[in-house]
């Protein structure tokens, strides 16, 4: 039944792709004013360490934390499958006239992780589990998922220019780091941020209703000088998880956070940009709820306790109540960030420096009080990136290669005793990391090597070492490997607490 | 009126005489029977100007060659001493032109405002002592060919690169598609670029320079709708008017939904997969003039492109016309070339990092004060690609173009070919020609962000 469900899948597949390739070849598919381009693709994500620890992580008020397998998956030791699914990304644009455009990217997904591996139980593929989802538009099953990702709408007369809807906002000159680019929260249920380095957040970064608008301030100095601002007015979306019992659950299974999204919460910010040769700048400013959820304890459930024993008897049936649960309350409070950032054409050296810097003046973290998170306090929290793009011919007869470097700093002020993160970890004062990034063209572009690395100076790091493929004007494939390690183990650091995401993704991708 | 003595002259011992004085330093330019722009001047043909023998590709073959002939592989020998290496191994491999008659008049090839600025701003050039172009009063050249009679190598450049479309701003919708020498398209791109002259502006308002952008020459921004992957990917040129400093990039990157400041080094790489042309091909030569060594090699009658190549701009037009059809399944699409009287070949060579040419050679034709073919050699002195722009005239929406229809970049040594035809509208976005393109409304992040289609 399961064979038959993936047999039936490939073939719907196969004659969408002949639909549109009958469509549209070597030209993109117009509806009266409207544009439609998009691709296809097939993931394959397959981990090569164990399981994941997450999904086992019992708690016993006797023995402490414990392994107790299958725990949230249906069957016990290493899943096939971290991702296996099927993704239609279609891009609308719509030019009206000179003065007015619209852009719609709706998305379907098919995620057939669960049917094609045995160990895992029905989870909600793409949750959006929390107060006012409805502005996320999205709907479907476990497994199928269709949503607007994005729709706005483009004005641009003299030196305004507004654009209004569910959009992306990105800030910034890092790369894969978020300094600046904090608007916008992530989506990270399907495969965490780990996805092809290259495209950074652009499959993740969640679209909010934002009001955007850009005012080009006529003076003598700056000719680009630019004002901006951002409202959304209170559709709040928080950090997506993956569901607990998905192959990247990140939260313990004895643990059940609650998310307490308070909807009219707004989000408003600023920024002025512009360019003083040599030096393109920006200032900017944001004042939000906070993505993350910062647990505060609500109650534990101890065996045996009407109506569940743990969180989660009832939804998966046969976990024994004797593992007490702890309930948490996801908190989101208002943040302000002040920041800027700043680039340098360093043409003597070939190379594009850039510098990034946010404080984020009252961050949240959890207060604990004997291992239990029973408050929310506020820290500063400085950010800042130092980084360097510098093309570089390497070997002999090829393409230059992509090099960037950068320097990464986050410094937590005030006393941190007692406190953790969203992820529950104790807070260091200063985290350094170092990332690079390499792209080495092959046989006129069309391949390309690629490698990212990302060092914790605490002893963490991840790789992700890859090709990518492009065969003529529609086809992609991409192989990559992620790799987690370190002595590391705490949740928002990338070491080894990661490591069951090791493992190869293939993805064949049919653009039109 | 022609002097009676130099239609007895033997032509070719002419020529001779003629080089021997451009290698003595006193090369009088343009013209050889009488100077040239007077007649431009006057709105007169240039035939006045020289010997029927250049003007006439019977004449100068002796009858072996004639208008409306078909040259292709069978015959390519017939033009070999009047074409460029490049043209002569693509002839024959298979490439087929058709001869044209020499066009006398130049407003064929180039938008009036620039001929009444040439005119107007004659004599007012002069390169400092940096190679520098300025007008007389020290100011940024005003608009115009500067050197109308360049007397060297250097002039030439700055003839052929202070505006090498010589419209003020142009938007031009194009196709590219990427033939291999098995004839098998690897890739098809269509776009459109936008372009902007910031200084020796001659026919939009403000004239002859935009006082925001005084220390720029141009932008150029470059939007990509096809294919999927690249859909939305923008990424805008900026050139300075001082020709030693480098050009600057900035893209709007669909991916990372931002603007994003480039390294400018990689000059001497295809910008995508399959691409034929280097960035420091576009437009014949896209880096600073002053990187590079420039040196004036020959005058000599060559075929050259003929202002009938229109392209996607020539109604009815099929495969079998030669006009640069669009034909995507062609790598040669078929051109008409005719006898061009006076053009100098000039070289050029660079230390740039990454450099893989050991010289550059640009085909200047003195009439137009334009070079639209170009060839480069490997370091092992092997002719490596060979570039044509074709420009022309043609009706559009906007009225009457003497503008680029098309261009074809050639790597010989693989037989691969990145054809490229102007269309009138591709996306939304219709061709135009001086119609007061702002750079805040296309080449700033603000306006890159708002047009972005991603």
């Amino acid at each position: 039944m399961r064979q038959a469900k993936v047999l039936l899948c490939e073939v719907l597949v196969l004659l969408i792709l002949i639909a549109v390739h009958s469509i549209a070849w070597g030209q993109n598919y117009t509806v009266g004013p409207f544009e439609i381009t998009g691709f296809y693709q097939f993931t394959v994500d397959t981990p090569t360490e164990h399981a994941n620890p997450n999904n086992s992580a019992c708690l016993s008020f006797i023995v402490g934390p414990f392994k107790c397998s299958p725990g949230l998956q249906k069957k016990g030791g290493k899943p096939d499958l971290l991702l296996m699914r099927q993704l239609l990304d279609l891009n609308i644009f719509g030019k009206f006239n000179e003065n007015w455009s619209v852009t719609l990217e709706p998305r379907f997904f098919f995620d057939m992780t669960k049917i094609a591996d045995n160990h895992f139980r029905q989870y909600e593929s793409l949750p959006d589990r929390f107060p006012g989802n409805g502005w996320m538009l999205r709907g479907g099953g476990n497994d199928f998922k269709a949503e607007m990702w994005q729709a706005y709408a483009d004005y641009r007369s003299g030196n305004w220019w507004v654009r209004a809807g569910k959009q992306q906002i990105a800030w910034g000159e890092a790369i894969a780091l978020r300094v600046l680019d904090t608007v916008n929260p992530l989506e990270l249920s399907q495969n965490l941020a780990f996805d092809r380095a290259f495209e950074e957040f652009d499959r993740v970064r969640i679209p909010q209703w934002f009001l955007r608008a850009d005012y080009t301030i006529p003076n003598e100095s700056i000719p680009d000088l630019t004002a901006e601002f951002i409202l959304n007015p209170g559709i709040v979306v928080p950090t997506i998880l993956p569901p607990q019992g998905s192959p990247l659950n990140v939260v313990p299974a004895f643990l059940k956070v609650r998310n307490q999204v308070k909807q009219g919460e707004p989000t408003v910010g600023g920024r002025i940009t512009g360019t003083v040769e040599p030096v393109q700048f920006s200032l900017n400013f944001v004042t939000k709820p906070n993505d993350d959820a910062i647990g505060v304890f609500r109650n534990a459930m101890v065996p045996p306790a009407a109506p569940f024993g743990n969180c989660l008897v009832g939804a998966f049936p046969g976990i024994p109540p004797k593992t007490p649960c702890l309930i948490l309350n996801g908190h989101h409070p208002r943040i302000y960030i002040v920041g800027g950032s700043a680039n340098y054409n360093w043409t003597w050296a070939g190379a594009i420096l850039r510098a990034e810097t946010t404080v984020t003046t009252n961050a949240p973290f959890s207060s604990n009080t004997a291992g239990t998170p029973v408050k929310i306090v506020d820290r500063p929290v400085w950010k800042t990136v130092l980084a360097v793009d510098r093309p570089t011919y390497v070997i002999p007869g090829l393409d230059s290669m992509s090099i960037s470097l950068s320097f990464f700093e986050t410094f937590t002020g005030g006393k941190l005793a007692g406190i953790t993160d969203a992820s529950g970890s104790k807070v260091d004062q200063a985290v350094h990391v170092i990332t690079v990034f390499l792209k080495q063209p092959l046989f006129e572009k069309r391949i390309s090597l690629e490698f990212l690395g990302y060092f914790d100076t605490d002893d963490a790091h991840w790789l992700q070492p890859g090709v990518h493929w492009e065969v003529g004007d529609h086809v992609r494939l991409d192989l990559f490997y992620n790799k987690f390690g370190g002595a590391e183990k705490r949740g928002t650091r990338f070491g080894s607490n990661l490591n069951f995401v090791n493992g190869p993704f293939f993805r064949f991708t049919y653009g039109f | 009126m022609k002097n009676q003595d130099h239609k007895e002259l033997n032509y070719f011992e002419y020529w001779t005489r003629r080089n021997f004085l451009k290698a003595a330093g006193v090369w009088a330019g343009a013209g050889i029977l009488q100077p040239l722009f007077p007649l431009i001047g006057a709105g007169k043909s240039i035939a006045a100007a020289y010997p029927d023998e250049v003007l006439s590709i019977e004449k100068y073959t002796k009858g072996r060659v004639k208008p409306g002939m078909v040259i292709s592989k069978s015959n390519a020998e017939l033009v070999k001493d009047i074409c460029t290496e490049g043209l002569y191994t693509e002839l024959t491999r298979g490439r087929e032109i058709k001869i044209d008659t020499t066009t006398l008049r130049v407003e064929a090839f180039t938008p009036q405002p620039w001929i009444e600025a040439t005119l107007r701003n004659k004599g007012q050039a002069v390169l400092d002592n940096k190679g520098q172009l300025r007008s007389k009063d020290g100011r940024p050249w005003i608009g115009g060919t500067p050197f109308p009679e360049a007397k060297s190598a250097l002039e030439i450049m700055w003839n052929q690169l202070i505006n090498f479309r010589r419209y003020d701003d142009e938007v031009e919708p194009f196709r590219e598609v990427v033939i291999d020498g098995s004839g098998t398209i690897l890739r098809r791109v269509a776009g459109y670029f936008v372009t902007i002259y910031t200084n020796a502006r001659t026919a939009v308002d403000p004239r002859p320079i935009v006082p925001a952008y005084k220390d720029e020459l141009y932008r150029v921004g470059l939007t990509f709708v096809e294919p999927f992957d690249v859909y939305g990917l923008s990424i805008v040129t900026t050139g300075f008017y001082d020709a030693a400093k480098d050009i600057e990039l900035t893209g709007y990157i669909p991916n990372l939904r931002r603007v994003r400041r480039l390294p400018s080094t990689q000059r001497f790489e295809p910008p995508g997969p399959y691409n034929v042309y280097y960035s420091s091909d576009i437009s014949l030569h896209n880096d600073p003039i002053l990187s590079w060594n420039w040196k004036l090699i020959e005058t000599k009658p060559m075929l050259l492109p003929s202002p009938v190549n229109v392209g996607a701009f020539a109604p009815g037009a099929t495969e079998k016309d030669f006009v640069f059809p669009y034909a995507e399944n062609q790598k040669y699409p078929r051109t008409t070339w005719e006898l061009r009287p006076e053009v100098v070949v000039v070289e050029g060579a660079s230390d740039l990092p990454g450099n893989p040419y050991s010289r550059k050679r640009l085909y200047y034709d003195v009439i137009t004060s334009r070079a639209v073919c170009a060839e480069t050699w490997d370091k092992q002195g092997k002719l490596f690609k060979f570039m044509t722009y074709f420009f022309g005239s043609f009706e559009y929406a906007g009225g009457k173009a003497n503008a680029e229809a098309g261009l074809s970049f050639a790597n010989v040594q693989t037989d691969t070919h990145s054809n490229i035809w102007i269309f009138p509208e591709i996306g939304g976005v219709k061709f135009a020609l001086n119609v007061g393109t702002k750079t805040e409304d296309w080449f700033t992040d603000r306006a890159m962000i708002s047009r972005a289609r991603r």
